[in-house]
């Protein structure tokens, strides 16, 4: 399963970098690609390519604040859910995309 | 980037802390940051921790806490440290209490280096050396220490 996401928090200080580690972390220990965007107070770092969201699998949204650029998605199976959504239980939060994402073809 | 220095001085680090509560973690690591010129003033710097509380989630896990608030009142962009004798009640993702405290103090209009720095330090709060000496250590310098190892790797 290949991810793409963004983070972002109210303060785009803490969370918005700690959940993309993260985030990556748990994607590197499952075997899925991944690559996130941050959406911080400095604005987007590491943005995601059209390429990069034509070949992924899934959209990852872990979100507390309005994102910008989100048309980019369009068409694509979004997960959409706050920060400590995926914080709590990182890779279980991603198998469990995973799953449904099965479930769905 | 910018040295760990920048936004973390040996004056805003408190690794007794005496506070029981996050009530009173907010107040005395407050006071630390205005003593030291940080903050202008407590109260609203205070109203601000508490908003983001509010918010969400500040207990990352591990014993840790990373409340923040973003104000007006802050003079300069930096990172205080407080460490308890006592576990501190706190919502966290691992149901763990609280014993060390990052708290971020951000200047309202701040596109800065410092920005980064802090967020970047964020980031090493998962790291299980850096939680391990955040716990444990005995001086600021140790602390300063595996923040710059983190860094550079």
């Amino acid at each position: 399963m290949k991810i793409v996401g963004i983070t972002a928090c109210p303060t785009g200080i803490a969370h918005t970098y700690i959940t993309k580690k993260k985030i990556i972390e748990a994607a590197k220990v499952c075997g899925y690609p991944c690559r996130i965007e941050t959406q911080g107070s400095i604005g987007a770092e590491d943005e995601l390519t059209a390429q990069e969201i034509a070949e992924a699998d899934v959209v990852l949204l872990a979100v507390d604040v309005k994102i910008t650029g989100e048309e980019r998605f369009k068409g694509k199976p979004v997960v959409r859910c706050r920060t400590e959504d995926v914080m709590r239980n990182t890779e279980g939060f991603l198998k469990k995309i995973e799953a449904t994402l099965k479930n769905h073809r | 980037m910018l040295d760990i220095r920048e936004v973390l001085m040996e004056e805003n680090v408190n690794l007794e802390l005496e506070a029981r509560t996050k009530e009173e973690v907010f107040t005395q690591m407050t006071r630390m940051l205005y003593e030291n010129g940080a903050i202008r003033e407590e109260q609203p710097f205070i109203d601000e921790l508490v908003h983001r509380e509010a918010e969400g989630v500040t207990g990352i896990g591990e014993g840790i806490a990373i409340p923040h608030g973003r104000s007006a009142v802050v003079n300069r962009s930096v990172i205080a440290i407080g460490r308890t004798r006592a576990d501190v009640s706190w919502e966290t993702f691992d149901d763990k209490p609280v014993r060390c405290i990052i708290m971020f103090a951000i200047r309202d209009v701040d596109m800065s280096q410092h920005i980064m720095l802090l967020s970047h330090v964020a980031q090493l709060l998962l790291d299980k050396d850096v939680i391990d000496t955040l716990h444990h250590a005995h001086t600021v310098e140790e602390i300063v220490t595996v923040l710059r190892k983190e860094e550079s790797e």
